[in-house]
């Protein structure tokens, strides 16, 4: 384990930002905080950077306990939620600061921020001012200024939140693979689902200041280990009767999340293949273009869920009869929930 | 938006702010320089190079230059600590700070008095320390600070509040040590913004009267600053002298005005006023 956390309390007078904190990552994992604003996850980062002290516990750096150490001296690299470039220094000097703190060889410098410039594609820019950056560009420059001195544990607050969509979606795949190159440990904060999902190696999910849930982005949508992830990281509706549905009466009255994937709509007369029989109709309430597909409102027993539907099915329109059927819930007993699956009938 | 007055209420607004501005700025001024020459260049020269003139005219630059340096320090450090930390009563530290805009300048002095003076019970260990605060050059210093305390600080603090603190932490993850912190990261930043109250603390500083006044003994070549000795060579029926000295005044604060207008648009230009 290259970073953990040992029952680590951090409050903010009454309010517990973190709430005995345990956690472990592995070396050269590429890590995800994921939670919604006020859950921890901010509070978790900065205090593995030391800029921020908790109230009790440990944390643990390559095997040290480093509660006592400050920022500086933790070989962390630290990337901030608006990236906090120097904004009277040129993009070289940025880059170059870590390593004159060093005090490093003026030659070294060079080559080492040259090397970055090359590595994040800034060739050319290393004259220009932050104002004159694009916020792309303004991100790659607060990125490698933070890797250039060579740091063992990469942390980044929201990395993507300042940048338009379009570029996110190319910065995103670039911080992945850049980051799989050099094989630094990292951790990143998130509120988006997707980015955790696509940019992650393992996801740890936030919520009130404790961990609900880590695993494999694969675990965490296909087997959401509580009501909060299963409602956070899909799409679904909580429904409070699964029993109602088809193949799920053994049930009863449990409370169950419906995924959206996992909802099947027919038209009427429409082949539904060999789950035909465990169809049962529902109402669409609502259709909305996603670009991708539709995303369908329905009303079905007395429950509402939500559904995809295909560009390529014939168009349902609010108001119209379906029928539906439902392959997957994740049933709700207390804090856990569990996986369902329909009986055959 | 489009103001759609009328071009005579224009002109009559602009005429009126001229006529004010003549009246009530330029008339007095261009009558002091014409007072100061009205018995000749050689009573205009003899006056201003007089040995009590020059006194206070060095006693007057060397409390403005002290009092800026001990106010520039303070009110750095003041602004930092006022926008940096957050703690119990901060809130009244920079009500504090304010104190002496709003307090005249002669009870300023009259605190210094009682504070210093014989009435005072640290009276006998300042005159066995051999220490002479009232009637004497530190008490003049003393009440120059006093009334050019805020001036600094009241520039900076919004600069540093707008600026938040990511940058400071970065470099500090970094490594970098406080001084090289301030030098590299803050400073460029509030370099205008302290300029800027550099300039009014010291045009506030060498124009004092009131505080200055009341703490310095008015001893002729010993205690008075320029105000003072101009007041004191009016009280005496001297015109041409008193205005003659006064332009000196007049010329110190022109020189500074357009170091402040250098100031303000140079910050200006880079939006850090």
């Amino acid at each position: 384990m290259y970073v953990e956390l040992k029952n680590v309390v951090k409050t903010y007078d009454s309010y517990r930002a973190a709430d005995n904190i345990d956690l472990s990552i592995e070396e050269g994992r590429l890590v995800a905080l994921l939670g919604p604003s006020g859950s921890g996850k901010t509070t978790i980062l900065r205090m593995i950077a030391g800029l921020e002290r908790q109230n009790s516990g440990d944390i643990i750096i390559g095997g040290r306990v480093v509660n006592d150490v400050p920022g500086s001296e933790r070989g962390i690299g630290f990337v901030f939620q608006n990236y906090a470039l120097f904004r009277y220094m040129t993009v070289f000097d940025n880059i170059a600061f870590g390593l004159e703190i060093q005090k490093q060889d003026k030659q070294v410098i060079r080559r080492r921020v040259e090397e970055l410039l090359a590595l994040t594609d800034l060739t050319g820019l290393e004259k220009r001012y932050p104002n004159q950056l694009s916020g792309g560009q303004r991100q790659r420059v607060a990125f490698a200024r933070a890797i250039a001195p060579n740091p063992r544990l990469l942390l980044l607050d929201e990395p993507f939140a300042a940048i338009d969509a379009k570029v996110r979606k190319d910065l995103r795949a670039w911080l992945r693979s850049t980051i799989s190159s050099l094989g630094v440990t990292s951790i990143f904060v998130t509120h988006d689902q997707e980015e955790a999902i696509e940019v992650a190696d393992e996801i740890v999910v936030t919520n009130h200041g404790r961990i609900e849930q880590v695993g494999t982005p694969m675990e965490i949508c296909i087997e959401p280990k509580t009501p909060f992830v299963a409602e956070f990281i899909g799409r679904g509706k909580r429904v409070s009767n699964i029993g109602a549905f088809r193949g799920f009466a053994r049930w009863g009255h449990m409370a169950a999340i419906i995924q959206p994937e996992f909802v099947h709509v027919y038209l009427p007369g429409e082949d539904a293949g060999a789950s035909g029989d465990a169809l049962q109709p529902a109402i669409v309430q609502d259709v909305a273009f996603r670009g991708a597909n539709w995303a369908l409102r329905l009303a079905c027993c007395g429950e509402e869920l939500s559904a995809f539907r295909s560009l390529e099915a014939p168009p349902v329109h609010p108001g119209d009869p379906v029928r539906l059927s439902v392959s997957r819930a994740q049933g709700i007993a207390g804090e856990q929930t569990e996986p369902l699956y329909p009986e055959g009938t | 938006m489009q103001q759609h007055s009328s071009p005579w209420v224009r002109r009559l607004l602009i005429g009126l702010t001229a006529v004010f501005l003549i009246l009530f700025l330029a008339v007095p001024l261009i009558f002091v320089l014409v007072q100061s020459f009205s018995r000749g260049l050689g009573v205009y020269l003899s006056a201003i190079t007089d040995t009590f003139a020059l006194q206070a005219l060095a006693l007057t630059l060397v409390t403005v230059l002290i009092a800026v340096a001990v106010n520039t320090i303070f009110g750095l450090f003041a602004a930092w600590n006022l926008t940096r930390y957050r703690y119990f009563g901060y809130k009244i530290v920079n009500t504090f700070i304010d104190l002496p805009l709003s307090v005249s300048p002669v009870i300023a002095g009259l605190i210094f008095l009682l504070t210093f003076g014989r009435a005072s019970p640290i009276y006998p260990l300042l005159t066995a320390a051999g220490v002479r605060v009232v009637y004497a050059i530190p008490g003049i210093v003393l009440a120059t600070i006093f009334v050019t305390f805020p001036y600094v600080s009241r520039e900076l603090i919004p600069v540093l509040d707008a600026r938040g603190t990511d940058e400071e932490e970065a470099a500090a993850l970094m490594g970098a040590s406080g001084p090289v912190i301030f030098r590299r990261i803050t400073f460029p930043h509030i370099k205008w913004a302290l300029l800027y109250g550099v300039v009014l603390c010291s045009a506030r500083a060498l124009g004092e009267f009131g505080a200055v006044a009341v703490l310095s003994g008015r001893l002729r070549g010993r205690t008075l600053t320029l105000p003072l000795y101009i007041e004191s060579l009016y009280q005496e029926y001297s015109y041409a002298p008193a205005f003659a000295v006064s332009s000196i005044l007049v010329v110190l604060a022109i020189v500074i005005l357009v170091a402040r207008a250098a100031v303000e648009h140079k910050g200006d230009k880079r939006g850090e006023l």
